[in-house]
């Protein structure tokens, strides 16, 4: 008997409302990467209610993600920028608000699905609007500074986290229960080939590119944040070449590892939280969220959170063989409750 | 403060509301001799009112050194009830970690009073208060920011588990159901609080004391509050950085 059937009939027996009380499951490993996403749609969201957003400031950092971008790509950014300059107070509380809502429809379960639906939608246009695609295409991007951009990333978690089960084949891991392993593989592999190709560009490779994006990021940060990006900038310094190179590689690598068997899979995926912590610390000075004027914490926690969705799952304990275990997890309150009862 | 006005006026207004609905809630309680989370409420009530005077100064009530003091009781309080849960509670982690969120809240009370009415900063007497970051940042902003990142955490965790808090009909027809469903969520269930001896919530509770288990007031509202709480707590820990 499925875990629904069993909580169903055993609340119908005690006439309950079955909607109320007896469909909640304790979070699986995917709804726990659900709420997490949703924690960062939150902070995305306070940190969209700060005063900087209201300001003019916030519609000419908006503008400045057009340079560089091709004409077809940068007219609406310009445009969209300008009407945030001319209207900040109540364009920033609906974007803000948005947000809000996205995060407490994914953690209310029966908002998911809508929500993450229109995080995609909403993640798709920001992506364009507000960060000139990731600046992918000015060819001046490096992962170390938050390529491809971190909302895009938003929007990739929400079809890797989508809650639906394809039956033909169990999966290997949680991002590929929605979208299957093939896919799945496919999006990863995408997604870190194409941060080693950005760690190769021009820009990124010159002696002092490297050292200048992260030296860059030090001012307006707290006195430690600002001495570990100085340090790091300056171990960097001359060394722009060798350092890309080495990023690169580290990139392919983990780019391959979900190709690998578990084990070397799993030391791939450690790396890609490490390499994302590095990034997100150095690079991105923790999302300039001290500064004030920090939309969101940046790529950092979202290459982290898409690393564990890839996570081998146990051998022999596919993510649809884990129903059993929450159906008797769910059993087991309703007997209890029943015992209870009867006392 | 360092936000828009207008949105701390909101705020501040979400958050008395919040405060009235939570002396509402121990009023009915003790009125309809229904359970309720009496600690969790009364300190609601006074973090809506604290919380609303740090956003709009005008309004604030008390001096920052006497919210300090209020809070600091508070958190000594959850303090004791989260140590007492962890040594009497049965081994279920969620049901021993029940008030922990309340003791961090109040310790985030704490903080933001102290960090924002240092010397200097011109913030000791009434009307201070989120005025920090603007004079340029509060002490110890990782501290801000931790806390603030556990309130999105704690709303997120809330808002996941609020479809497992039965509402009051089905407490009042099956209010066994509805508190084990409850426990197994990790919310807690205030009646079992009310009725029962044991620390935290355990279900035998209850029925150990032969107490008969009323409907609580509302804990989905209850819930909500603390998702509220928890989002404004949030925003101004940020503003704090």
């Amino acid at each position: 008997m499925s875990d629904t059937a069993v909580t169903e009939s055993r609340a119908a027996r005690l006439g309950l409302p079955y909607r109320a009380t007896a469909t909640w499951e304790a979070p699986d490993t995917r709804r726990v990467l659900q709420l997490s996403l949703a924690g960062l749609w939150l902070l995305d969201a306070i940190l969209q209610y700060q005063s900087f957003m209201f300001t003019r400031a916030f519609g000419q950092m908006l503008a400045a993600s057009a340079a560089g971008n091709p004409a077809v790509v940068a007219r609406p950014i310009t445009w969209a920028a300008r009407l945030v300059e001319q209207h900040g107070s109540p364009l920033n509380t609906t974007f803000a608000t948005v947000q809000l809502l996205l995060a407490l429809g994914i953690a209310w379960r029966p908002t998911l699905k809508a929500a993450l639906a229109a995080s995609i939608a909403w993640s798709l246009s920001v992506w364009w609007l507000g960060e000139g695609l990731g600046g992918v295409l000015t060819g001046s991007v490096s992962p170390v500074s938050g390529a491809p951009g971190a909302v895009i990333l938003y929007a990739l978690l929400a079809v890797l986290l989508w809650p639906a089960d394809r039956a033909q084949e169990p999966a290997p891991f949680v991002a590929a229960r929605a979208v299957g392993a093939r896919a799945s593989r496919a999006l990863w592999l995408v997604l870190w080939a194409s941060l080693a190709y950005f760690s190769l560009l021009p820009a990124s490779r010159s002696g002092q590119g490297l050292h200048n994006r992260i030296s860059g990021m030090a001012a307006g940060e707290p006195g430690w944040l600002a001495a570990a990006d100085k340090n790091a900038a300056a171990l960097l310094a001359q060394h722009g070449l060798a350092a890309s190179v080495a990023l690169a590689v580290v990139l392919v690598v983990i780019a391959a590892g979900v190709y690998l068997p578990a084990p070397a899979a799993r030391a791939a995926i450690v790396l890609a939280v490490v390499v994302a912590a590095a990034i997100w610390v150095f690079g991105e000075a923790l999302g300039t969220i001290f500064t004030g004027s920090g939309t969101d914490p940046d790529s950092g926690p979202l290459l982290a959170l898409l690393a564990l969705a890839y996570w081998p799952a146990r051998a022999q304990a596919p993510a649809r063989a884990q129903a059993p275990a929450r159906a008797r997890r769910t059993a087991q309150t309703v007997r209890r409750a029943a015992q209870i009862r009867g006392q | 403060m360092a936000g828009r006005s207008w949105l701390a006026d909101v705020l501040a207004v979400i958050m008395i509301v919040t405060a009235v609905y939570c002396a509402s809630r121990l009023v009915v309680a003790v009125a309809q001799r229904r359970a309720t989370e009496h600690d969790v409420d009364l300190v609601h009530i006074v973090m809506g009112v604290a919380m609303a005077g740090m956003l709009v100064p005008r309004i604030n009530p008390l001096w920052s050194s006497a919210w300090a003091v209020v809070f600091g009781a508070a958190t000594a309080w959850f303090g004791w009830r989260a140590f007492r849960g962890y040594r009497l509670a049965r081994p279920d982690r969620f049901a021993r970690a029940h008030h922990v969120p309340h003791l961090v809240m109040s310790g985030a009370m704490v903080y933001m009073l102290s960090a924002a009415s240092r010397p200097g900063s011109g913030a000791a007497s009434p009307g201070i208060a989120m005025g920090a970051s603007a004079a340029g940042g509060a002490r110890f902003p990782l501290a801000a920011l931790v806390l603030a990142i556990f309130m999105v955490g704690y709303v997120v965790w809330v808002g996941d588990r609020l479809p497992a808090l039965a509402p009051v009909r089905a407490w009042v027809a099956a209010p066994a159901m509805a508190a084990a469903m409850a426990t197994a969520a990790g919310l807690g269930a205030p009646g079992l609080h009310a009725a029962g001896p044991q620390v935290a919530t355990s279900e035998e509770a209850p029925a150990r004391s032969g107490a008969p288990l009323r409907a609580p007031v509302s804990p989905r509202l209850a819930a909500c509050c603390e998702i509220v709480m928890g989002i404004t707590m949030g925003y101004m820990l940020i503003l704090m950085l």
